[in-house]
Formats: C-alpha cells, structure tokens, sequence
C-alpha cells in the first residue's frame, strides 16, 4: 500500500490541480461511506486511472464527507472498472470548474 | 532473568516490529479521524483502515472488505450477534467447549426465554459435528462455537458443522479467537456465515482491535447494532444507516490499533499463514511430549499436536495450578495463566473443574529455546513436588 500513497504523493507534485487543467469538467462520485470510497479509489489505482479523492463538494448532498473526482472524460471508464471491481457508488454527478 | 512469555492465548507477546512502527506512524504522522471531515489526513487515516480490512480479507478469504466490521475484540463481536440475533422462545445451539465470551451471553438470553442446547464434547474437547445436526430444530435460529478451545486447543469440526448449517439455512457463528492468525481460515469454503475475531491473540495486533466478518447470508436489517452513533455517513439522518461497515461502527473507532493489527496481518500473509502451523505444530509437539516425559505431569487435550493450537494445558501432581504458576513466573521467569480461563464449561468437560489447569500458549514467534526452558522449570517444580510428598 506504501507504493499506491507514493504514487498519490507524486501526481500531485507534478501536477499540482490533480491530472486536471484549470476549466476542465470532472465527474464526482458519491459513495455510502468513506470506505466505500476507499475501496473505489484503491481499484482505480490499481488499474492505472487517475483519479483524486475530496471532500464532498456541498451542492452535491452527501453521502458521506469523501468523493472521488476525475476528469469527465474518463467517467465511462471509471464507472466500467468500478463495475468490474464490484465497488457500488451512490451517485456520479458532472460538474464544471466554476473560475 | 529472562523472560519466557507463555500467555500467547490470552495476549500475544512479543509483537512483530512492524506491528509497533504502525501503531507509532499513526499516532505521530496520521493522527485523523478516519471517515470523518475529509481532509488529507483523515483520508489517510481511512485508507489506512481500509488496507486493514483488505488485508483481513485476505487471510480470511471474505470476498468483499467492506462487510469485515471493527470491534473491540472478539467478546464484543460475539455479544453483537447473539443479543442482536437471538429472541425470547428462538433456539440455540452450543457447544460444551465453549469461553464465557459465549457462554454468558447466552445464559442471560437463556433467563429471557431463549432456549439453549449445548452439545457436549469429549474430554479431550473434540467435538462430533452429527451431534450438532442432531440438536437442530426447526426453530433453531443460531449455532455458535468456538474454533480451538482456549483451554486445552482443540481444534473443532468448522468445515463439517458449516456444511450441515449451511445445508438447513441456519447461521452459523464461529469464535475465531484462538485461531485467527494461526490457522487457515476460509470463510466460504468452511460455510461460516458470522467470524468473530480478536486483533491482540494470533493476528498479532494491539489490544481493544477485533471485528466480524458479516457473510452474505446475513441480512444487516435483521442484525440491529448494539450502538447506535455518528457514521461521518449520512449526516442528515438521525436514523442508524443500514450498510456496512458503518451500521456497526459508530463513534470514533480505534485508528491506531486498527493500523498495528493491519501490520500483524500483513505479517502473517508475508510469513505464511501454513508456515506459521507449521511453526507451532512443531513446538507444541515439544512441549506436548516433554511434559509428558515429566513424572507427576498430567497433559490435558488430545496430545496430537497436528489436532489443537498452540495451547496446551496441564496439571502437577499435588499442586495447584496457581502455586505452579507462581514458581514458575517468581523463581524461573516463565509467565502463563492458570486457573479456568474464563472457560468453566471446558473445564468441566475436560474434567478439571473447579481447580483449573496450567495453561501454556505458544505463539508464531515462541521459539524452541522457550519451550525447554519452560519444560526444565516445569520438571524441577514437579521433582520438588514428589520430594515434598514423599516425606
């Protein structure tokens, strides 16, 4: 697990907003519980997608305090390798980069 | 002097390095709340839980990490279960080999109604699964009991239970106890539909860490949590959730004892759950037979080795167990517990009710040095015990 954080750590040194330029559109998604959202993002990093956990965007109503962020275009297949890894989310939401 | 630590059933010591790095990472470099607030270090926190979960998983072969639910250890897993499950006129089967884990539970719920059979086992604690199926009713709501037993090791039937339950629709509860960490256990091969487990015995963690696994066959809905609280879920219901493993984790849960157990765990998979009974098989086969080698020596169990844990209980012609416990801990520095084990039933079974027994527990880091340092003390409280009665 040590090699998944390490790996954390350097996305965000090289790219310090995530994978995801200033005015992109990401895709968030709501779980019933952290460890719901754990499980998710572990799967997603194991199968090479970048992907980015966050507090729950307010606007969305929560589930609960931890989403998952990634850039819209790969909301298909996140969703596809969340399937396959049999992680359930609550809900998938599009949202715009408001600045 | 230096000390042979031979309480491994009832806490085990020492603990893997890594165990005490994690328990120290977290506490000085994580710190969060975990499923709480959100921020980075509560992520970490969480991720830290998860990968525990993940690695329980693992060894327990549980297919989803997510229905693996923390606890304080296995007692309160176990008293989740019986008093969320059982009600007033339901049937219950035990068995005679049973720890008051189970054993008093049950007879509270047995004073409100619940009717209880307990099927007895031999005296060397071995247990014959046709009678259990033989206990079975049509109302029967439950089977709960134990893998090895705390007092002389005995390994039961899991496997050969989990199918007649499995095959009449009845839950099937395993107090894993004594056997997580040290044994093999599969969850959906051995049909165990509830495993309640303690972090501090096998698996090598800190105190005050252990959980259940909840199978498939357990509706959540019908298993209402002993406490009901804050999740960091669903913060605008003032209703309990019902998914897991939130519905049986309010309030804070222990991070950093759940970060130590997480580096038992991995210890254990890294090391080989089957190289670690090998371990133990071999020095309780030591121990097994230089204590019977010992004149005025009784060995309770079944003396094979390859059919227990790494507990083994015995007695000293014309001591109590206490007094030999004693010299042992005072004048040879080598510590166990003697006494009933918080097991008066097995005693009974095994025939040592109310005096106890000595009770050494081995564990996957004993090593061949302790066992016969403990067996060269054990013989010279023994001989001065034969001296003593001759004159």
């Amino acid at each position: 697990m040590k090699g998944i954080r390490a790996k954390l750590r350097s996305r965000g040194r090289q790219d310090p907003s995530g994978a995801i330029a200033p005015r992109e559109e990401y895709a968030v998604f709501l779980f019933e519980s952290t460890q719901g959202a754990i499980k998710a993002e572990r799967a997603l990093l194991r199968a090479g997608m970048r992907v980015k956990l966050i507090p729950t965007p307010r606007q969305l109503s929560s589930d609960c305090g931890t989403a998952l962020r990634c850039a819209w275009s790969e909301a298909d297949k996140v969703s596809e390798v969340l399937r396959e890894a049999r992680v359930s989310f609550a809900s998938m939401h599009h949202v715009s980069e408001q600045d | 002097m230096r000390r042979v630590y031979l309480d491994n059933a009832a806490t085990s010591w020492p603990k893997p390095r890594q165990v005490i790095d994690a328990v120290v990472y977290y506490m000085r470099d994580v710190g969060g709340s975990p499923g709480r607030s959100g921020h980075s270090l509560a992520v970490e926190a969480a991720r830290i839980v998860y990968d525990t979960r993940e690695s329980l998983a693992t060894l327990f072969n549980v297919p989803d990490p997510l229905s693996i639910v923390f606890a304080s250890n296995a007692t309160a897993a176990i008293n989740l279960v019986l008093f969320g499950l059982l009600s007033p006129g339901d049937h219950v089967v035990t068995t005679s080999m049973e720890h008051n884990a189970v054993m008093r539970p049950l007879r509270k719920l047995q004073a409100k109604g619940v009717v209880l059979t307990v099927v007895p086992c031999s005296p060397d604690g071995r247990l014959e699964a046709r009678r259990v199926e033989q206990a079975l009713r049509p109302d029967t709501k439950l089977v709960v009991i134990n893998h090895a037993s705390n007092v002389v090791g005995t390994v039961l039937p899991i496997a050969d239970v989990g199918l007649i339950t499995a095959n009449r629709g009845i839950p099937l509860l395993v107090d894993a106890a004594q056997t997580a960490g040290t044994r093999p256990i599969d969850v959906q091969r051995m049909n165990i539909d509830l495993l309640a487990f303690t972090g501090h015995k096998g698996l090598l963690g800190p105190q005050g860490t252990g959980g259940l696994v909840i199978g498939p066959r357990v509706d959540p809905t019908l298993l209402p949590p002993m406490i009901l609280g804050g999740t960091g879920s669903q913060s605008e219901l003032e209703q309990q959730p019902d998914f897991l493993p939130d519905r049986y984790e309010s309030g804070t849960i222990n991070g950093p004892g759940i970060a130590g157990l997480g580096a038992g765990v991995k210890y254990i998979l890294e090391r080989g759950i089957e190289h670690i009974r090998e371990h133990e098989t071999a020095l309780t086969m030591r121990l097994i037979q230089g204590l019977q080698a010992i004149p005025g020596v009784r060995v309770y169990g079944t003396s094979d080795a390859t059919a227990q844990t790494a507990t083994v209980s015995f007695n000293v012609l014309g001591l109590e167990p206490s007094e030999v416990a004693q010299r042992l801990d005072e004048d040879f520095g080598v510590l166990c517990r003697p006494g009933l084990h918080c097991a008066p039933a097995a005693h009974r079974t095994i025939g040592t009710f109310p005096h106890g027994t000595v009770r050494f527990g081995l564990s996957a880091l004993s090593t061949t040095k302790d066992v016969d340092r403990a067996l060269k003390a054990v013989k010279i409280i023994a001989e001065g015990a034969r001296a003593g009665e001759g004159k």
